[in-house]
């Protein structure tokens, strides 16, 4: 067996045809051997991940603030990319038209059961669906393609991202409607592949005062 | 054949990500050393992840993790900003790896494997349990493992990333890297077979 060939289909670099026409030049014996070989590599995948221990955050940052502060070198300082007057006005632009594009879809959504109404999925976006009298359903959305896991931590579940996964929807766009009070504030973090990460999205944030962002949710 | 370079895994939540690692270190630098914890907490876990991995310990590991947040903390201010912040916080924690595994400090100690504690998800119980043992083996092997090996298969076999971004964590060649990582399979297909043989 080519060993060269054999590691560029483990290493996923072959597509489907090229895949087939790997595995059928083999004999039956190297077929089965490829095979043990991506037995041990799909098993890598899925080994579970050793997690820290809780209050490992504030355990780590106490190691960190007991060091020297960091200074800025004046080398480092003078090659730094800086934000030219151009980029942030086209920055500013593409903020006002996002905003302006959430409000009109937040706008439409009172009208329609939800964004996929239209075949478009929405972009970390939270909608009103179907409201009963005392609570709302809330549709928090996020697109994340490559994402292999994607949950919501909010103080609406204890700041558990594994009390509330969400599901893979079409476009790589990530999904979960959670029945929530009416009339409430929420604060939340969507949390991909184990990474916290702010609702690019959401109409408001609060600082969470860990150095990050909260997206605020306001039934 | 498609590109062994494939983009960053989840263009756009990766780009908010090194948006507000940025964000971060430049309040960091600025004097708010409270911004570090965001720092932390996005990367905290992989970098527990991967240092536990790298030394077979799991207490080990997150102490490994705290010692490169704390060298990337005292060091933040020789970050070029060439690239992204987490490959650079990354190479840091392998480094603090690599220094372990150099002073031969992990060879008294017993390897750990993880796939004990959390189930595999399988609603054969026959299965589950072929699937745990071969885990469980695999995590031994793993540890077993020369260290350039281990830290190209663990990279991208079990935190699946790409050779692009080991390369940018790790500085070796993407050539040398698929080099290391099918070295690293064999050796491994090798010693479950010895395991299987001995049992």
């Amino acid at each position: 067996m080519q060993d060269e060939r054999l590691a560029s289909w483990l290493d996923g670099e072959l597509d489907e045809a090229e895949a087939q026409e790997f595995l059928s030049s083999l004999s039956e014996a190297e077929r089965r051997e490829a095979w043990e070989f991506a037995a041990i590599a799909g098993t890598a995948r899925r080994l579970p991940r050793p997690a820290p221990a809780e209050g490992f955050t504030a355990r780590a940052m106490a190691r960190v603030l007991a060091r020297r502060p960091p200074r800025r070198s004046l080398w480092t300082w003078l090659r730094a990319p800086r934000l030219s007057p151009l980029a942030a006005l086209g920055g500013a632009a593409l903020v006002a038209a996002g905003a302006f594009g959430l409000a009109a879809w937040l706008d439409g959504a009172r009208t329609r059961p939800g964004p996929a109404a239209h075949g478009q999925p929405a972009l970390a976006t939270v909608a009103h669906t179907q409201p009963p009298p005392a609570t709302v359903l809330a549709r928090l959305a996020i697109r994340a393609p490559q994402a292999r896991q994607v949950a919501v931590a909010g103080d609406f579940n204890g700041w558990n991202p594994e009390a509330a996964h969400m599901r893979r929807g079409q476009a790589g766009v990530w999904i979960l409607e959670l029945p929530l009070a009416a009339g409430h504030r929420y604060e939340y973090m969507f949390v991909v592949d184990g990474q916290w990460v702010t609702d690019p999205q959401a109409p408001a944030s609060v600082d969470d005062g860990f150095g990050g962002r909260n997206a605020v949710l306001q039934l | 054949m498609t590109s062994a370079a494939a983009p960053e895994a989840g263009g756009d939540v990766t780009d908010l990500v090194d948006a507000a690692d940025r964000d971060s270190v430049e309040r960091t630098m600025d004097g708010d050393t409270q911004a570090f914890a965001g720092i932390v907490r996005r990367h905290g876990a992989t970098l527990v992840a991967v240092c536990a991995r790298m030394v077979a310990d799991r207490s080990l590991g997150e102490e490994l993790a705290q010692e490169a947040l704390a060298r990337t903390y005292s060091s933040l201010g020789s970050w070029r900003g060439d690239g992204r912040f987490r490959h650079w916080l990354y190479r840091i924690g392998m480094n603090c790896c690599r220094d372990y595994i150099k002073a031969g400090a992990r060879a008294e100690r017993p390897a750990e494997t993880f796939a004990a504690d959390e189930p595999f998800h399988n609603r054969d119980p026959e299965r589950e349990l072929g699937d745990r043992e071969l885990a469980e083996a695999l995590e031994s092997a793993i540890a077993q493992l020369p260290a350039a090996n281990r830290e190209a298969f663990v990279l991208f076999h079990t935190e699946n990333l790409d050779y692009e971004q080991i390369h940018a964590i790790t500085g070796v060649s993407v050539s040398a890297l698929k080099v290391r990582v099918h070295r690293a399979r064999v050796m491994l297909k090798k010693a479950l077979a010895d395991l299987r043989r001995a049992s």
